[in-house]
């Protein structure tokens, strides 16, 4: 059962102005919320890339004598029951985080839009069996196909990462296969069979790029499941190893300490909640941009 | 441009032909899945025999491991075992577990109303949710709209065991208005049921909201306003009908999200379904059960879409388009708009 | 009655209720909670331990069976500061040679279903777990010295050994080794496992699997008090925060597994009181496999050991909870020996022993020889790691980077962390391991215990492989004479110690935490807690 929502992405394709249906086209600027996410993004990728700038100190330096203190002006965020620094580790994770979130959401993606393209331009019985595939993907709930995964491969970022990349694919599958027929049968691929067109020239040039460049609107809220898909993992204990900062890894090990250091799980409970809403809200204001179609 | 529609035979046939294709597919499906679970179960290294015999780092015997080897038919070929297995679930045998040595149906006959009913009112939750959003972030300004939407975004994005402990210490430990786990009342219930319908809320309130706000802008909600119908009456009489298209389908899948939710949530709140049971049993390498929660969780998917499909049928307000024996066999994705060229 | 040296325990419990009783009657008005028995109601227990799959613990053999079987299966003896005394067996004699052990049977204890408690029984009992269709693990090794049970009359029970063992007595006191009704072991494993049938206070009446197991008050117990209780209901809540969550509300009434902060804040409350029972057996230690890898090298074993910052650790993840152990045993067994000395954390001490033996610092602080990394796999089992310790366990590996060691923390479940430790893809491990006695030193460091069963299990993890430690343990299993066995087992713990292969951490951390409404909890040989006189004042 796919992870993500495919709806969200027939709404905010059903704003084709072809259809004469727009809804806040803003025509080329990202508005107040969007522009709001950007920065977030922006400045979660340069916390991704360069974690120095932004937090001090070593993410995995142990000091018991400090373990568990309340935020503070030498810790802002606290620290851990091993007194590291939770704001180091929270900037620090956010690598690892964006990393399992991308690739994931890759992954899927990647694997959905051949299942998707294939289904959409094959004949009807090829779009049977992929139609078949992917429903059967889907009977299947994220968290087993995760869970078997990872018994077959054992436990760590890049199987959890492919985990939930597989267990997703199917809902990329059956948007993009919508997204590929709709294309088919619209006024533009019409007129070019008219006209004479090749059939490779008009794929090419009309039906992917209306198919795909969608998917990357769905893609963006899918980081932000991605991310909490694997914090999942990591709490049924077969994600990221240890020492390692991962916000999920962390979510999960603060649960421990709920009620005695609650700063150990909010700020990377925050941090996951805030960069996949950032995540989704960009996705949302660059598809109503307009710039995408 | 027609899309070839065949004719339209009337009444019962027709309901009868879809019944039998669902039933069709499912079983297919089902098939399938099976087959996969049976790779993935040859696939986790380890020895089935020492996962009956007490799990791992058992010292049985080498005679007690002969022995489970050929109680169980281990020595026999791939091919041989594979035939078996289908042969048994065919005849509605889920096997043992291992693990429990109990009929894996017997199990699953416990354990599976509880997954069922958690999944069930968090669904009925998350509408009610996504409609009283839809309803805020609609008709209350531009202010109250902008937030909805925030909050279903972070609504959807909120991990199900940290919102579950959340609660508890806040509702349970702190206040005392709900049990810290569940005991079996209704308000046992209540903090599990909320936790692993926020996330879906979200989902459902942005496409519930989104379908709203195209509806309110067509032909006949502005004829009906022009009519002198009010707000709230056009709310719930027409667009909320229109709405809620793209959201039965999102149902569907809500479901299947919601047994993965379901996984994590009974850990937290000590609810005996099979969500819980799938973690003990991947840990413990008991492989009937696994093969049989994965079959059950196929099987309820494959009941929920053709539920999500016939309840889809019912509500559309353009009635004669989809009926059964109406429609051809490769459909536009399911949006509220007629098919495209239609015009 | 089945108890253990915490029928002091007990005593103090007697002795604070007559206290509060004369201060009652001194100061005359305030009211006291109630320090008279009550009889009545069910009593909700909450383990955190993963469920057991069969309720018979003759099957398999860990703690989860032994906590719950407590309270339905007794055994022949108890431990009373660590000493065997008389439970179901009224006594007992050895032979001179130290090869026939004569037990005398109580002629006045039946089984819940009706059975009467005797030789026979007995016999039944010993045959079921040595018959390999049991598949028994932790029982069988304790009986393996038996060649023969004959119930010479009723109630006189004669056991033919293979060779003289001490630990025998030991080992009876265990609920692996419990006695259960002949009648009901003659049914299939499976109806069993789901309700076995014993002599002890309460008795089994449903089992909901992944839920809950029910047990009701046996009313015909043989023992002295009645039990009080109507009832417990153990319950599975394997979420330690929802577990907490649940004492704290009142919902359950006993917890196991508690974490240390949990313990700090109940020890504040007045309404939580802590049953801290150290298991018996081995102590919570890390073993470094001498066999394979770099620890094959005594001197990287020993560099390894100063390396390791420990203490702190302890201090601020345990919160004053745990102490740290420098004994191989745990601290309730009487031949426990101890040396601080060996276990100094001493990072200069690490250092210079790794440049002696070779290992130079590498470019990003990691010892090479050879080409080759100085790396430690640390396989860890969630399943049996407590959080607290998995970060202990990171502080280890943080202290021992600053030494050379690139310690690999690898967390699996339990069957990829037996299957890791099975195929020796492990450098260094943390194994709990419970048995009562000091034998348990026999089992995990005989180089017999390198061997692998069937499963490719083996207990030795240290695989330590020295004929003079052989032979001590061998000698002290087979004498009954207590201060040669102290002795012997003195000097086998000197060897261990000083291998250079043991790391003591701490005791086998085992708390309870108990609403201040439950009274008359008492511990049995193995540190479970025991209801049989218990009793709830709401």
């Amino acid at each position: 059962m796919s992870g993500i929502a495919e709806p969200s992405l027939q709404a905010g394709a059903q704003r084709d102005p072809s259809d004469g249906r727009s809804e806040r086209f803003r025509g080329g600027t990202l508005g107040p919320a969007g522009t709001v996410a950007a920065v977030v993004v922006a400045v979660a990728v340069v916390a991704a890339v360069w974690p120095a700038l932004l937090g001090g100190g070593d993410p995995l330096a142990v000091h018991p004598s400090d373990a568990l203190l309340a935020p503070s002006g030498a810790h802002p965020f606290g620290t851990d029951e091993s007194g590291r620094d939770v704001l180091a580790r929270v900037v620090a994770g956010t690598r690892a985080s964006l990393v399992v979130g991308v690739v994931a959401t890759l992954v899927g993606g990647g694997v959905g839009i051949v299942l998707g393209v294939v289904a959409g331009l094959g004949g009807r019985v090829v779009d049977a069996v992929v139609g078949r595939i992917t429903e059967v993907a889907f009977a299947l709930p994220l968290l087993l196909v995760a869970l078997v995964v990872i018994a077959v491969t054992g436990p760590g970022p890049v199987p959890a990462m492919l985990a939930v990349g597989f267990a997703t694919a199917p809902g990329y599958a059956r948007i993009v296969r919508g997204l590929v027929l709709r294309a088919r049968s619209s006024q533009v691929v019409e007129t070019a069979v008219v006209m004479g067109r090749s059939p490779g020239r008009i794929v090419l040039r009309h039906v992917l790029p209306a198919a795909l460049w969608p998917v990357v609107a769905v893609g963006t809220l899918g980081i932000g499941q991605a991310i909490v898909w694997a914090s999942a993992l990591s709490y049924l204990g077969v994600g990221t190893p240890p020492p390692a900062p991962e916000w999920g890894a962390m979510l999960a090990d603060g649960r421990t300490y709920l009620q005695t250091a609650p700063w150990m799980s909010t700020f990377p409970g925050l941090a996951i909640v805030v960069l996949a809403t950032a995540v989704t809200v960009l996705g949302r204001a660059i598809r109503r941009t307009g710039a995408l179609r | 441009m027609r899309r070839g529609r065949r004719s339209t035979p009337a009444g019962w046939s027709a309901w009868a032909l879809w019944g039998l294709r669902r039933l069709a597919g499912g079983i297919g499906v089902l098939w399938a899945v099976a087959t996969i679970v049976f790779v993935a179960i040859r696939l986790i290294p380890g020895d089935p025999a020492f996962a009956i015999l007490g799990g791992p780092g058992s010292q049985a015997s080498a005679e007690a491991v002969a022995q489970v080897r050929q109680e169980y038919g281990l020595d026999r070929p791939v091919l041989v075992q594979y035939v078996v297995f289908l042969g048994r679930l065919a005849t509605g045998h889920l096997g043992d577990s291992y693990a429990f040595r109990t009929p894996v149906a017997t199990l699953l006959g416990q354990q599976l109303p509880v997954t069922l009913t958690l999944a069930v009112l968090g669904l009925v939750v998350a509408w009610v949710l996504a409609i009283v959003g839809a309803w805020w972030s609609t008709q209350r300004g531009r202010f109250a709209a902008g937030l909805t939407s925030a909050l279903s975004v972070t609504a959807s994005v909120t991990p199900h065991f940290w919102l579950g402990s959340v609660l508890i210490v806040v509702f349970a430990s702190a206040l005392g208005w709900v049990p810290a786990v569940s005991d079996g009342t209704a308000r046992g219930w209540v903090l599990p049921v909320v936790t692993v319908a926020v996330p879906v809320a979200g989902y459902l309130a942005e496409t519930v909201r989104d379908g709203v706000v195209d509806a309110q802008r067509s032909a006949f909600a502005l004829a009906a306003r022009s009519r002198g119908e009010t707000r709230a009456g056009l709310f719930g009489r027409h667009l909320l009908r229109h709405a809620a298209l793209p959201g039965i389908a999102l149902s569907a899948w809500a479901f299947g999200s919601l047994v993965s939710g379901a996984v994590v949530v009974e850990s937290v709140f000590a609810l005996p379904g099979i969500g819980r049971a799938l973690v003990t049993a991947v840990t413990q390498r008991d492989m009937p059960l696994v093969a049989g929660i994965a079959l059950v969780s196929a099987a309820a998917y494959v009941v929920v879409l053709a539920v999500a499909d016939l309840v889809e049928r019912l509500v559309d307000p353009r009635a004669d388009a989809t009926r059964p024996g109406g429609r051809t066999r490769r459909r536009a994705p399911r949006v509220t708009r007629p098919e495209a060229g239609a015009r | 009655m089945i108890l253990d040296s915490v029928q002091k325990t007990a005593t103090a419990v007697a002795g604070a209720a007559a206290l509060l009783l004369v201060l009652a009657g001194c100061t005359g008005g305030s009211a006291t909670s109630s320090s008279t028995p009550v009889d009545g109601g069910t009593l909700v227990y909450a383990s955190g331990d993963a469920e057991p799959t069969c309720l018979d613990p003759h099957v398999g053999g860990n703690y989860p069976q032994a906590l719950l079987s407590s309270q339905y299966i007794e055994e022949l003896t108890a431990l009373d500061d660590g000493k065997p005394v008389p439970a179901l067996a009224k006594s007992w004699t050895t032979s001179d040679d130290g090869t026939t052990l004569t037990f005398t049977l109580r002629d006045d204890v039946t089984f819940t279903d009706g059975t009467p408690f005797d030789a026979a029984a007995v016999v039944a009992n010993i045959e079921h777990v040595q018959d390999p269709a049991t598949a028994s693990s932790t029982g069988y090794l304790a009986l393996q010295s038996i060649t023969k049970a004959t119930a010479t009359d009723d109630h006189t029970v004669t056991l033919t050994l293979s060779r003289p063992d001490s630990a025998l007595l030991e080992s009876f006191s265990q609920p692996w080794v419990g006695m259960e009704s002949p009648k009901a072991l003659q049914r299939s494993q499976e109806t069993n496992c789901e309700s076995p049938v014993g002599t002890g206070p309460f008795e089994v009446t449903t089992w909901k699997h992944g839920d809950r197991v029910t047990l009701q008050k046996n009313s015909d117990y043989w023992g002295a008090t009645a039990p009080r209780l109507d009832g417990i209901t153990w319950r599975f809540l394997p979420d330690s925060t929802s577990r907490y969550a649940a004492l704290q509300s009142g919902q359950v009434d006993v917890i196991d597994n508690a974490q240390p902060d949990q313990l700090k804040a109940a020890s504040a409350k007045g309404s939580i009181r802590d049953l801290d029972a150290p298991r018996p057996g081995a102590s919570n230690r890390l073993e470094l496999n001498s066999g394979h890898g770099v620890f094959r090298d005594e001197a990287v074993r020993k560099a390894f050991i100063a390396g390791a910052e420990i203490d702190p650790g302890i201090k601020s993840l345990f919160l004053g909870t745990a102490k740290r152990s420098y004994s191989v045993l745990s601290s309730v067994e009487p031949y426990g020996y101890s040396d601080k000395s060996l276990f100094g954390y001493s990072p200069k001490k690490a250092k210079q022993l790794l440049d002696d033996a070779g290992w130079k610092v590498g470019s990003d602080g990691i010892r090479e020889k050879d080409g080759q990394q100085l790396t430690v796999t640390f396989p860890v089992s969630t399943n049996q790691s407590v959080p607290a310790e998995r970060s202990l366990f990171q502080q280890i590996q943080a202290s021992e980077k600053a030494v050379g060691f690139k310690v690999v923390l690898k967390e699996l479940d339990l069957s990829s962390w037996y299957a890791a430790l099975a195929a020796n893809q492990y450098d260094v491990v943390s194994a709990p391991y419970t048995k009562v006695g000091a034998d348990v030193l026999r089992i995990l460091y005989d180089s017999a215990s390198i061997t692998p069963a069937p499963s490719g299990y083996f207990a030795n993890l240290a695989q330590l492989d020295d004929p003079e430690l052989d032979d001590l343990l061998q000698r002290a299993a087979q004498t009954s004479d207590t201060s040669e066995r102290g002795d012997l087992y003195e000097r086998a713990q000197k060897i261990i110690l000083s291998s250079g292969t043991v790391l003591p951490l701490y005791d086998q951390q085992n708390h309870f935490l108990v609403r201040s409404s439950v009274h008359g909890v008492q511990t049995t040989a193995v540190s479970t807690p025991w209801f049989g006189t218990a009793w709830i004042d709401r």
